[in-house]
């Protein structure tokens, strides 16, 4: 029997009066609930970045990439047969907003994992409230080590070389190279400071014969490299070695080429951070021929699963995918493969299932370690060439200094962590 | 030091003075006539930081660059016109903070249009082959680009010096600077008189941005960044002096550059340090007007 | 008034209710919102009492609440304290850096004072940026370990709640208190304040100081209650937020800040990290505030009853005037003010200077190269009216603000009732007996007729340094009489701003003698009068002299006033005295007649009679 027209009339208006009356009673009893789960069937990830200022391109290339990912898991079906929704927020690099919006995302969504930090004061507050609540936290762009070393805990996870093994594999690879004498130079705050540090204990350890002529942190977003550029000039280093990346990069270069200091025939030799955005970015400006480090270049690692990657995210927003959106995708392929180990989105469970897991990423096999949760993934070193078939510089010469190699001992990262 | 090392680093000094000297003459105008001290004024600057990017990108002819300059900073002018008749108008019988406050408001309604039409990422245009060369100095050298500047500062200066010096509109700012009350007597027609120095200083902040935008990155927080720089130059040289906001740029540029070379990590301090001396012993700076 | 109070009251008990009882409404993720807008409360409360309260616009507020944020942070992580020792050091850190920072900044006024805030703000931010042992840096200070009761939503709520809740009720009170009145006076008229006796600077660091502290505990809450602190929280740009806050709720009551902490840190937890529109919206919000609604969401009641009111009529509308007494002829003979030697009995009352009030000699003061004051001596005979007259330009002006404390002269004395004054600032002359009244009327204009004379008042006795107890009430019966004398008695609840000019003149008057004046320095008292208004003033200035025995030293253009008023004439052009004496010596003075050639005025009134 079909209802009528003011059957169905006086059951609509039944339903919304009961839902007017019940529903606030319900939402403050069921959001109290401790049990994670969003609409029947669904889960909430958190994708917490930065969308805005001059690193927004970083939280562009997080949200694609995690978007992407997140489509292809629901369209093969989902995580043990849940859907899962990603909640996309702009930390604005200020960590009492991440803190809000963390806070908020975990007791009001029931988020079962964190990703997407870029600053490392933002994903230093995440953490405090990621341990407290027991929430998987994939760190794949923020890669100050204190995260997995001093303040690390059990919920901790990061897919990107960390500035220890950064630095030491920089210095690894300009062991190799025939030149004694360099300047380092790299933006004021943890990062620079940190990885500049590194790759100085390494190299003087690996090649003591090497001076380091001069050392500069100018600030984040400096906009006149002039009087730096004139000290290093002063001080006439065969290398630069330089932490600069993004806009900073690109305004440091710009600068140093129209004094000469980068790009002529008596330049020193520069050897800089070159993610594929910048690249992108600098186009036919890149400074062929200056020698790069890079985290995830997708034309400098050949897998299966880069190659499907690459076509997939090519297919989606028409440009290959940067650094940044590689690592976010391989965090997502982490924290997946660990609830699927798991058999459960609890956070604990997922956490001591990543711990000492290897997962197929886009750049091979990793394994993240039991101690630290760091992954072994490799530093990219090479020089910088012109690539009609990319259309923008990649690196020649490409060696992939390993994890393995850089990584602080079991040992070490104990006493730092007791020092600390 | 060396005398090469010293030059160059002298030269930087003077060509971020060189800008700071655009940005804040437009300020310091603007203080001086309207008595409005304009926080957005430092957004214009992106404003056309942005607009430049994009025009130089797309004018690649001959005189292309040149244009493309021009334009940018019409087209900041033109919104400085537009913001004074809209908002600040009203605000002129309003007290100081009213002012500030409004302003205020003005940089982040611009910052989160520039977000809106030019997206989040940065931005990077290259300058013409021209104005890329570098000059040696010893073994050191400087870039053809930071002499433009200076060039570009100095005409400017000199185009300034005669609008204010010797001709009928510079004689009604010089006597809105000097005592607002008179300018009624006088008969000059005050909105007009406003609205056009506001569009000289918008402007003036439109053609600073134009002209850095292929020397660096052009991205958001470049207006929060320089708007404060352009306070210390205005504060110390004097608010509604244009020989002050001279004077403050090159101290300003200078303190920075070598700032930069003796105490890097302190230097940013060092600008705001003078500038709260300046406030603190001798208010109107070294030209300004007394406050009344 | 009273439903005012009553509507303001039950407003702020909703308010109360609403946010005691938010916990149990709210999820729990808004619950922590809810905190986080608490303690916006007690900063946008603090910020207000130096903008709404004082009237002093800072643009460096941030710098408290960062140092609050950092002393517990370090506190607890550097120093092995607990969190509670660091909530109960924070206030005091933050008092002195007011007192520190407010020193500083406050040897600037104004729009300076402005820029400086923001300047020394600025300077600590850099500070704290780069000492990365002490304050982590760009990092900042992470996990800061708080008491167990704090890790659960709920109490850290209650707890922040109960903190600010008390707060705030202690800074409402002071505001209602002697001291309080005395920053509302400052506000409406700094200039004036002065003139009653309050040494502004000193009133204006205590707000400083005050608003330093609270600012201060808020930062030191967040900290306990986000378990963070880091430099960002110092940036310049953190410190327009309390202005937006108090901007949006309205500086012009004391809950006009919280209801704009709530409205903006709410928006914000919901709007800003879910677009990219966020800015362009507060900012549209904050400038549509400036331009339409200045008085915030407060004041939006009253603006909706205002507008309400005028479309119902034209006529009741209207604005309350004092002065509506039916305009005289103008025709009507001179006020002559009898016990007051007209022309013609000079020699009765020629100054001696052993009944001098007042005595200025060889004062001189420069401006540049130009002399504006040359060498002038001057003896004001008590009980008298002495007139000093000039072309434009003469230097009475400068010679006023030199006997009145407000110019230090280059040279030469002021002695008043026999004691040097020479140099002293205003406030302490008011407090020895010199009242002074401007060719711009000085009332507060904010604050009722009776506030006014009440705020002088108080001033006379010192009471403004009391930072509690209540104001209405008190040395009514002193005010009334005042008001009386100078015939404002009816209008005692009108604000000062509404009333005519005349009537601001009177309440000027009243104001001078509450604090006891005994000379009154009055710079063209009939200055923009009407004859009606003219006759008035002087009426009420007869009787006021005679009564209270003042001394009155004035300034005037019009020539009817001053020859119908003064006994003892003095002379200026130029910086210096070029005659001196009664009114008909003056006028017969051959170079007074050369200086005032083709000045029809003075030999007009010579002419009239």
């Amino acid at each position: 029997m079909s209802p009528t027209r003011s059957t169905r009339g006086f059951t609509r208006w039944a339903v919304i009066s009961t839902a007017l009356v019940l529903g606030p009673v319900l939402a403050a009893c069921g959001s109290s609930s401790a049990t994670s789960s969003g609409p029947k069937g669904s889960v909430n990830v958190a994708l917490n970045t930065t969308l805005s200022g001059s690193f927004g391109f970083f939280g562009l290339a997080n949200q694609n990439a995690v978007t992407l990912a997140i489509d292809q898991i629901n369209r093969s079906g989902g995580l043990l047969g849940k859907t899962v929704n990603v909640e996309i927020k702009d930390d604005t690099a200020k960590p009492d907003v991440a803190s809000d919006e963390t806070r908020t995302e975990i007791l009001n969504d029931n988020i079962v994992a964190l990703f997407g930090p870029v600053s490392s004061s933002v994903a230093l507050a995440e953490q405090t409230l990621i341990g407290r609540y027991k929430i998987p936290f994939m760190l794949h762009t923020s890669n100050t080590d204190k995260l997995t070393v001093q303040d690390f805990n059990n919920y901790t996870f990061s897919v990107v070389p960390n500035t220890g093994m950064e630095g030491r594999a920089n210095a690894i690879a300009a062991a190799k190279l025939p030149y004694t004498s360099y300047y380092l130079i790299g933006p004021d705050y943890e990062f620079g400071h940190s990885q500049l540090a590194e790759f100085k204990a390494e190299l003087q350890k690996l090649r003591p014969d090497i001076t380091f002529v001069g050392e500069d942190y100018p600030k984040l977003g400096a906009t006149d490299f002039s009087t730096y550029i004139s000290k290093i000039q002063a001080a006439q280093p065969q290398v630069i070695y330089s932490a600069e990346f993004a806009g900073d990069l690109i305004t440091f270069l710009t600068q140093a080429k129209s004094t000469g200091l980068v790009g002529a025939a008596t330049s020193p030799k520069l050897m800089d951070l070159f993610d594929v955005d910048t690249l992108r970015n600098l186009g036919a400006n890149a400074p062929t021929g200056a020698y790069a480090y890079g985290r995830a270049p997708f034309f400098a690692i050949d897998t299966p699963a880069m190659r499907t990657f690459v076509s997939a995210f090519k297919a989606r927003y028409n440009i290959a995918p940067s650094d940044w959106a590689v690592m976010a995708y391989d965090a997502v392929t982490l924290w997946a493969d660990g609830v699927k180990k798991a058999g459960s989105f609890d956070g604990t469970a997922v956490s001591n299932a990543m711990s000492g897991m290897t997962f197929n990423s886009t750049r091979g096999p990793l394994t993240v370690r039991s101690i630290d949760h760091q992954v072994n993934c490799s530093e990219y070193e090479g020089a910088l060439q012109a690539d009609p078939t990319v259309g923008f510089d990649s690196f020649a010469g490409v060696t992939a200094i390993p994890g393995s190699q850089v990584l602080l001992t079991p040992d070490q990262v104990t006493a730092a962590r007791s020092a600390g | 030091m060396t005398p090469a090392t010293f030059l160059t680093i002298l030269i930087s000094g003077l060509s971020g003075a060189a800008l700071l000297f655009l940005v804040g003459a437009g300020l310091s105008l603007v203080f001086g006539a309207l008595r409005l001290i304009n926080m957005a004024h430092g957004s214009l600057y992106m404003v056309g930081a942005f607009i430049a990017v994009v025009l130089i990108g797309a004018l690649t002819s001959a005189f292309g660059f040149a244009a493309a300059i021009v334009l940018a900073s019409v087209a900041v002018g033109a919104l400085g016109g537009l913001i004074e008749v809209a908002v600040l108008r009203r605000l002129y019988k309003r007290d100081h903070l009213m002012q500030l406050v409004a302003t205020f408001a003005l940089i982040l309604i611009i910052d989160g249009l520039v977000r809106v039409i030019f997206g989040t990422n940065f931005h990077r245009v290259s300058a013409p082959a021209a104005l890329t060369g570098s000059i040696g100095i010893g073994n050191s050298s400087i870039s053809v680009y930071q002499l433009f500047l200076m060039a570009v500062a100095g005409t400017v200066a000199g185009l300034l010096w005669v609008l204010v010096f010797r001709t009928r509109l510079g004689r009604s700012i010089r006597a809105a600077v000097a005592d607002p009350e008179l300018l009624r007597l006088a008969g000059v027609n005050v909105p007009l008189l406003f609205t056009t120095v506001f569009v000289i200083g918008a402007l003036l902040a439109g053609l600073a941005g134009a002209v850095i935008a292929p020397y660096q990155t052009v991205s958001l927080g470049i207006d929060v960044d320089i708007v404060v720089e352009a306070f210390a130059v205005t504060i110390i040289g004097g608010l509604g002096s244009l020989r002050g906001a001279f004077l403050g740029a090159i101290v300003v540029g200078l303190v920075q550059s070598f700032g930069i070379y003796a105490a890097p990590q302190y230097a940013q301090a060092f600008i705001f340090g003078v500038m709260a001396i300046v406030l603190i012993v001798r208010p109107s700076g070294f030209f300004g007007q007394p406050e009344r | 008034m009273s439903r005012t109070v009553g509507r303001r009251g039950g407003a702020a008990a909703v308010l109360l209710v609403a946010l005691a009882t938010a916990p149990l409404m709210l999820n729990r993720g808004d619950q922590y919102t809810a905190g986080l807008a608490v303690i916006a409360i007690l900063f946008a409360l603090s910020y207000n009492l130096l903008l709404g309260g004082t009237g002093m616009v800072s643009f460096g507020h941030a710098a408290f609440y960062g140092l609050g944020a950092f002393t517990v942070a370090l506190v607890t992580t550097k120093a092995l304290g607990n969190a509670t020792e660091g909530l109960i050091l924070a206030p005091v850190i933050g008092a002195v850096g007011g007192l520190v920072i407010g020193a500083l900044c406050l040897r600037a006024v104004r729009l300076y004072f402005a820029l400086l805030t923001l300047a020394v703000s600025q300077l600590l931010y850099v500070v704290a940026f780069e000492s990365y042992s002490l304050t982590g840096g760009d990092n900042g200070i992470h996990g800061i370990p708080v008491p167990d009761f704090l890790n659960d939503p709920t109490t850290s709520y209650y707890f922040v709640f109960a903190v600010v809740a008390v707060l705030a009720a202690v800074l409402y009170l002071v505001t209602r208190s002697p001291f309080g009145a005395a920053l509302a006076g400052i506000r409406e008229n700094r200039q004036r304040a002065a003139f009653v006796g309050l040494s502004v600077k000193r009133y204006e660091l205590a707000a400083f100081t005050i608003a330093g502290s609270l600012a201060a505990v808020a930062g030191a809450l967040y900290a306990v209650y986000d378990q963070q602190a880091y430099a960002g929280l110092l940036y310049w740009t953190q410190s327009g937020i309390p202005v937006i806050m108090v901007l949006i709720g309205g500086m012009r009551t004391f809950l006009g800040p919280a209801y704009g902490a709530l409205f903006y840190t709410v928006l914000a937890s919901k709007v800003q990290n879910t677009t990219i529109y966020w800015d362009l919206i507060i900012g549209a919000i904050l400038l549509a505030v400036v331009l339409a609604l200045p008085d915030g969401l407060a004041g939006l009641p009253a603006r909706v009853r205002a507008l309400v009111a005028r479309y119902r009529s034209s006529d009741d509308a209207r604005l309350l005037i004092a002065d509506d007494v039916p305009p005289q002829p103008d025709d009507a003979p001179l006020i002559q003010m009898p016990g007051i030697a007209t022309a013609g009995n000079n020699a009765e009352h020629a100054a001696t200077p052993a009944g001098a009030i007042l005595e200025a000699h060889g004062l001189v003061k420069r401006f540049g190269g130009l002399a504006a004051v040359d060498g002038v001596d001057l003896d004001v005979v008590r009980g008298t009216v002495h007139a000093v007259i000039g072309p434009n330009g003469a230097g009475k002006s400068t010679l006023f603000s030199l006997l009145t404390g407000q110019l230090r002269p280059d040279h030469g004395t002021v002695i008043f009732d026999g004691a040097d004054v020479t140099g002293a600032p205003p406030h302490r002359l008011a407090r020895r007996g010199i009242g002074r009244s401007f060719q711009t009327t000085a009332v507060f204009p904010g604050l009722s007729v009776q506030e006014n004379v009440r705020l002088a008042v108080m001033g006379a006795h010192a009471t403004t340094r009391q930072p509690f107890g209540t104001v209405s009430r008190r040395y009514q019966s002193e005010v009334e009489r005042t008001l009386e004398l100078v015939g404002l008695g009816d209008h005692a609840r009108v604000r000062a701003g509404e009333l005519s000019h005349g009537d601001q003149r009177a309440l000027e008057l009243a104001i001078s003698l509450a604090v006891k004046a005994r000379l009154l320095v009055l710079d063209e008292p009939t200055a923009g009068m009407s004859p009606y208004e003219t006759r008035r003033t002087m009426e009420m200035l007869r009787r006021v002299i005679v009564r209270e025995g003042m001394t009155l030293l004035i300034t005037e253009h019009d020539m009817e006033v001053v020859f119908g008023v003064a006994q003892r004439v003095t002379v200026m052009a130029e910086g210096r005295v070029i005659a001196e004496g009664t009114p008909e010596d003056v006028r017969a003075d051959t170079e007074v007649v050369r200086v005032y050639l083709g000045d029809e005025s003075l030999l007009a009134a010579g002419v009239s009679r």
